[in-house]
């Protein structure tokens, strides 16, 4: 069974980033992303099944916690924060934990140079795992 | 390279280049926003996350050095974005060198395919995390500034050095360029802090405030909560609690956005035509989106209601109105809005307005000014009737405060507390005697100011409200013009009703729908002059909530096809809130109508009960008596298999107790509120021609003149309910239709049998 995804990030190099390191994972696929909160909103209702939202904080139009709010009262989705920002002890995640995320975790870097799954994609993957397994 | 790798590296420059670019652009029109100026948050918002985007890619890449230069500018933005930080020039020129800098860093990135060197930039670094230290220290919170003015000596100061250096090394100085120069050093009760001083002079003295060391001494995160230290960044958090998600007011409004959509969606769904089963399946659906937020958020009230909506729907459509009667009351009792009966009614009737089909009515565009009248007349007429409802509203709360005797009051307190009554009682009694006086007199003022307002009701209810003459009078010039056109000799008579009085959007309505039945009665039978022409007899009747019109038509041969735009006609019909049936004769060539209107609007004087957690409205016209009757008074009564619970009054009239429900009356058996000898209260209600009934209500709110809006749609079904209305205690209470009420009473009346005690 294949869990249903959305990435959320106004870059597209990370949107790229994400499904290049989610194709990996049979178990997971992406089934629709979006450049910022306003149009994740409009595009969540076409994905009933969705299990994971992978959500980035800063974006234009609507960021990210303002399309948390939407997401947790439209969505069965896990909300996963993926931000640069929001780092242990820091405002942003206490302020994401506070409005109903599920999990936060740091963006992934190094596509390039470096072998990305076994830098922080192991971290997001095992996140993504235990979250559907919930 | 493969393909993958290749992608990256082709978006890593194109969105590095267009976050770049975004940069120059918002930093040259910062330069010339002022400082006032709306859009300078926006811009500032913005190269925030320009320079956010840029980072994240250098991340995503692997390049440390350029993602701290970018970082470090983040934080400087952060600061000023954030944290009231101002943009001061020196700043801006670092941001703009900043800017310079990662273009250069870009294309030398993407030459090299790797990352840069990092010396070239260290002394661009060193700045930048000067100025970030600087603000950090003089945003820090200070201790012990008690005093509020304080008389200091100033000194610029290196922000990171032991030693204050003298003023003269003045920031935009060449050779101070590493130096965080807008920085004073202050000494507020023995603390040396730092603060921003661009226009600092040497030896100058300056007093300060607390203001003007911290930004926003008001600002405080509405979210600070401890956060579990976070292990190898990442992070599973417990689950919220939902009361903590609903104390978010942002949460609060996109619930109430969403439920107000659901109910209307809800409402027009049930409304539409079709298989009930496929009806309430999509009612279903949308239900268990709301029930799904409501989760999320603890509201206990709304999963209870919405969970029940699948043992509601499994009996059909017809179980639905009470509980989306609830649903709207609970959403009027959550999200108290400044205007709850527009609210409200949006909710029951959205785009109500029904529009009538242009291509059958020809006449549609001489009425435009008319329309247009009508609406202005409508509008002032809601804001009337709201006016009125307000001061009910003021005037129940004055009546509050003047019937409480506030000397009593407190010198019971005085009394309770032993303290000194005698000492002080004349003043008190002084004291409180004049403030019970401006209370009455605020309470004559408010009286005055409802009849003023009742009076202008009264000018506007003569504009809006007019004879069915005038329909007669239209009809007649559109009779005339048929006959013109067809050479057909047509009769219009009015049997009945010219002298009723309508509300004028009603009227154009009614005008509008008669019109297009002849129309299509006249233009659909072949006419000739010789064989004379078709006439109509026209009897209308208009009651409390809606106006009925019954049109006999004789010489009206008409085609079977007719049916057909008949069926249009009364879909258009239904689509004003109406109903209209017919039938037609071929034989003796008639064709009979019976069209309903609902009134767009009426008001009138009710009085207020409550039942439950629900306000009813009955008329006052209709209120014969309000009886406290013993107990014993209650009697059963058994008739051909079914018992009916009747009331006894003391001039041994016996009369037919009906209980009300929200959406339905006389549906189950209740239990109202009783006092301790086990009696209630019953309002005697009734009406020439038909059986009175006995309502028992938990309690009398009052009297009150309330303006009647009419349900539409799908909540017209609702029984026994003519509409709603906004009440002076700010809940909206459901109107009852007295000759529902009362013919069922009349149906109840008509079983006669055995009483038992």
């Amino acid at each position: 069974m294949s869990h249903e995804v959305m990435l959320v990030d106004d870059s597209s190099m990370m949107r790229t980033i994400l499904a290049t390191m989610l194709r990996k994972y049979p178990e997971f696929s992406i089934v629709d992303s979006a450049v910022n909160g306003r149009d994740a909103l409009d595009k969540i209702k076409n994905h009933p099944a969705l299990a994971l939202i992978l959500l980035d904080i800063e974006m234009p139009e609507m960021d990210g916690f303002e399309f948390l709010r939407f997401a947790k009262l439209q969505s069965n989705a896990k909300i996963i924060i993926l931000s640069s920002v929001a780092l242990s002890g820091s405002s942003y995640a206490a302020k994401a934990r506070a409005l109903g995320a599920d999990a936060i975790v740091s963006k992934p870097s190094g596509a390039v140079s470096f072998d990305l799954a076994e830098k922080c994609g192991d971290l997001l993957i095992q996140t993504m795992r235990t979250l559907v397994s919930q | 390279m493969d393909d993958d790798a290749l992608d990256f590296w082709n978006l890593y420059a194109e969105e590095g280049g267009t976050a770049l670019e975004d940069m120059e652009r918002i930093l040259s029109a910062l330069r010339v926003a002022s400082e006032d100026s709306p859009e300078r948050q926006s811009l500032i918002a913005a190269f925030f996350r320009a320079i956010h985007t840029f980072k994240g890619g250098a991340r995503s890449m692997g390049f440390s050095v350029i993602e701290s230069r970018a970082h470090l500018g983040e934080d400087l933005v952060g600061q000023i974005r954030d944290e009231g930080v101002p943009l001061t020039g020196e700043l801006h020129a670092i941001l703009f060198e900043l800017v310079d800098t990662l273009w250069g860093m870009l294309h030398e990135s993407i030459g090299n395919k790797g990352d840069v060197d990092p010396a070239p930039t260290a002394g661009l670094m060193a700045r930048m995390e000067k100025i970030r230290e600087c603000n950090r220290m003089a945003l820090a919170p200070m201790s012990g500034s008690g005093d509020q003015h304080e008389e200091v000596t100033l000194s610029t100061a290196h922000a990171e050095g032991d030693e204050a250096d003298t003023a003269s090394e003045h920031p935009d100085d060449g050779d101070d360029a590493e130096t965080c120069a807008p920085m004073v050093s202050v000494a507020v009760d023995d603390e040396i802090i730092l603060v921003q001083d661009v226009e600092a002079e040497p030896d100058a003295s300056l007093a300060l405030h607390d203001h003007d060391l911290v930004p926003d001494p008001e600002y405080t995160d509405p979210h600070a909560v401890a956060v579990p230290e976070m292990v190898d960044e990442a992070f599973i958090f417990e689950p919220v609690d939902p009361g903590q998600l609903a104390s978010d007011p942002l949460y609060r409004q996109i619930f109430a956005d969403m439920a107000r959509q659901s109910l209307s969606l809800i409402h027009e769904i049930a409304g539409t035509p079709g298989d009930s089963t496929a009806l309430a399946a999509r009612i279903a659906a949308e239900a268990e989106k709301l029930l799904h937020a409501a989760r999320q958020l603890g509201f206990d009230e709304w999963i209870e209601c919405l969970g029940n909506i699948d043992d509601t729907l499994s009996a059909g459509l017809d179980g639905l109105s009470p509980l989306f009667a609830a649903l709207v009351a609970l959403y009027a009792q959550d999200f108290p809005q400044a205007d709850p009966l527009t609210l409200v009614l949006d909710i029951m009737a959205p785009g109500a307005t029904a529009v009538a089909d242009p291509a059958l009515d020809p006449y549609a565009q001489d009425s435009t000014c008319a329309s247009e009248h009508a609406d202005l007349a409508a509008r002032m007429m809601t804001a009337m009737g709201e006016l009125v409802t307000s001061q009910a509203t003021n005037r129940y709360l004055l009546q509050q405060l003047k019937d409480e005797d506030m000397v009593r009051s407190v010198e019971s307190m005085l009394v309770e507390y032993g303290l000194p009554l005698a000492g002080i009682q004349y003043a008190l009694r002084q004291y409180l005697g004049a403030w019970q006086e401006k209370v009455e007199h605020l309470l004559q003022i408010d009286l005055h100011a409802q009849s003023l307002v009742e009076q202008l009701q009264d000018v506007v209810m003569d504009e809006q409200v007019k004879s069915v003459t005038v329909l007669a009078s239209a009809l007649s010039g559109r009779v005339d013009a048929l006959r013109a056109e067809t050479a057909c000799s047509i009769q219009l008579d009015f049997m009945r009703g010219l002298d009723e009085q309508v509300d004028s959007r009603t009227l154009e309505q009614l005008q509008q729908c008669m019109g297009q039945l002849l129309e299509v009665c006249v233009r659909q039978r072949v006419c000739h002059a010789q064989s004379g022409g078709p006439s109509f007899s026209v009897e209308l009747v208009r009651s409390e909530d809606s106006v009925s019109v019954h049109m006999a038509g004789s010489s009206c041969e008409l085609p079977s096809s007719t049916g057909d735009l008949f069926c249009h006609l009364a879909q258009d019909v239904q689509k004003r809130g109406g109903r209209l049936v017919w039938s037609i004769d071929q034989d003796s060539a008639t064709v009979v109508f019976d069209l309903q209107l609902p009134l767009t609007m009426a008001v009138m004087d009710g009085m207020v009960l409550r039942v439950g957690r629900i306000d009813y409205v009955v008329p006052i016209a209709a209120i014969q008596r309000i009886v406290l009757p013993e107990s014993s008074a209650v009697v059963q009564v058994s008739a051909y298999g079914a018992s009916h619970r009747v009331l006894r009054l003391d001039n041994d009239q016996v009369v037919a107790i009906r209980h009300l429900r929200a959406g339905s009356v006389d549906r189950d058996p209740v239990v109202e509120a009783a006092d301790s000898a086990g009696r209630q209260i019953f309002v005697i209600a009734g009406k020439a021609g038909l059986q009175s009934v006995a309502i028992p209500v938990d309690e009398l709110l009052g009297q009150q003149q309330v303006l009647i809006r009419p349900l539409q749609g799908f909540l017209a079904l609702m029984e026994g309910i003519v509409g709603c209305t906004l009440l002076g205690s700010g809940n909206v209470g459901m109107v009852l239709n007295m000759d529902h009420l009362l013919a069922r009473g009349k149906q109840g009346g008509r079983a006669h049998g055995r009483v038992s005690e």
